[in-house]
């Protein structure tokens, strides 16, 4: 996938990944997987990004004698993936545009 | 490599980073290979899965604002011995003039190659001033029944005015390639900053 589309997508598949309820990294990382390829070195730097920019909040949780991180959702990031899909409905639009040619040639 | 010795390599790829940033990388580490070994990796499979420790240590550190970067470069992280203070405020004007000679010196050089690039400029700039000149004496020198030298002086005008535009063209290839080149230039010095220890000599 061209690399500057994913980055923009891979933000909001971890915000949607802590929509429902508060995740860890682990666990984002593998709800996301099937969707978007992303590791461990590419999540951290994403993290710190949406924590910076107050759309998630860390809370250290005990987990069998270690400590866990769970990232809760905000307002703010909430209102991102509203956006979201706001911007998607026009880049369908775009898309079906795009693709419009080769569906008529079937 | 087990999970002891990749947090220590990390660790010490991260010095010149921020303390408080360098312990959250460590954490965010930490806690990725406790949960695969959970999820029933073994410690040496989890931490083979986390990728390159230089890789990590390289995304963290470009991801990091330069004056963060700066501001541990600075600050020494260990105590200094009251000798090594001594010795630092008696030597004082010595490294300190040096190290500002260095940057000035190095500095001037990067300009004078910007004076360079300007230098072309103007010549492309007076080529074009000849050629425009030359149209004008061309009119002066008719006017004054000078046909075959105001005919001259406006053939030279035109190769000059010609030779103004692949000038002018060089200038701006040269001009964009030094941009390019102080920005990877800047990014060294930035991982330099970061990957050296962070006490100053």
């Amino acid at each position: 996938m061209d690399i500057q589309i994913k980055r923009g997508l891979l933000d909001v598949c971890v915000l949607a990944a802590i929509k429902d309820e508060d995740s860890y990294g682990y666990q984002i990382i593998k709800d996301i997987r099937p969707y978007i390829e992303i590791s461990e070195s590419t999540l951290y730097p994403i993290l710190r990004r949406l924590e910076t920019a107050e759309m998630l909040t860390v809370n250290s949780v005990e987990h069998n004698g270690r400590l866990r991180k769970y990232y809760h959702i905000t307002q703010s990031g909430l209102d991102r993936l509203k956006a979201f899909s706001e911007e998607w409905k026009e880049i369908t639009a775009i898309y079906n545009y795009v693709t419009r040619e080769n569906d008529e040639h079937e | 490599m087990n999970k002891q010795e990749f947090l220590n390599d990390l660790s010490e790829k991260l010095q010149g980073v921020p303390k408080e940033d360098r312990e959250k990388s460590l954490e965010y580490y930490s806690e990725m290979i406790d949960d695969r070994i959970e999820d029933g990796l073994t410690q040496e499979q989890a931490v083979k899965a986390m990728g390159g420790v230089s890789e990590i240590a390289d995304r963290i550190i470009s991801d990091m604002p330069v004056e963060k970067l700066l501001k541990t470069k600075v600050t020494p992280q260990r105590k200094l011995s009251a000798f090594e203070i001594v010795l630092l405020t008696i030597g004082f004007p010595i490294w300190f003039s040096i190290g500002i000679s260095l940057i000035a010196v190095a500095f001037t050089l990067y300009l004078v190659l910007w004076v360079l690039i300007l230098c072309i400029y103007i010549i492309a700039l007076s080529f074009a001033v000849s050629g425009i000149a030359a149209i004008i004496a061309l009119f002066m020198s008719l006017f004054n029944g000078q046909v075959l030298s105001g005919m001259f002086i406006f053939g030279c005008g035109m190769v000059l005015l010609g030779l103004a535009i692949p000038v002018c063209m060089e200038a701006g290839r040269m001009t964009f390639g030094y941009i390019r080149l102080t920005g990877t230039g800047l990014k060294k010095i930035k991982s330099k900053l970061a990957q050296r220890k962070g006490t100053e000599k």
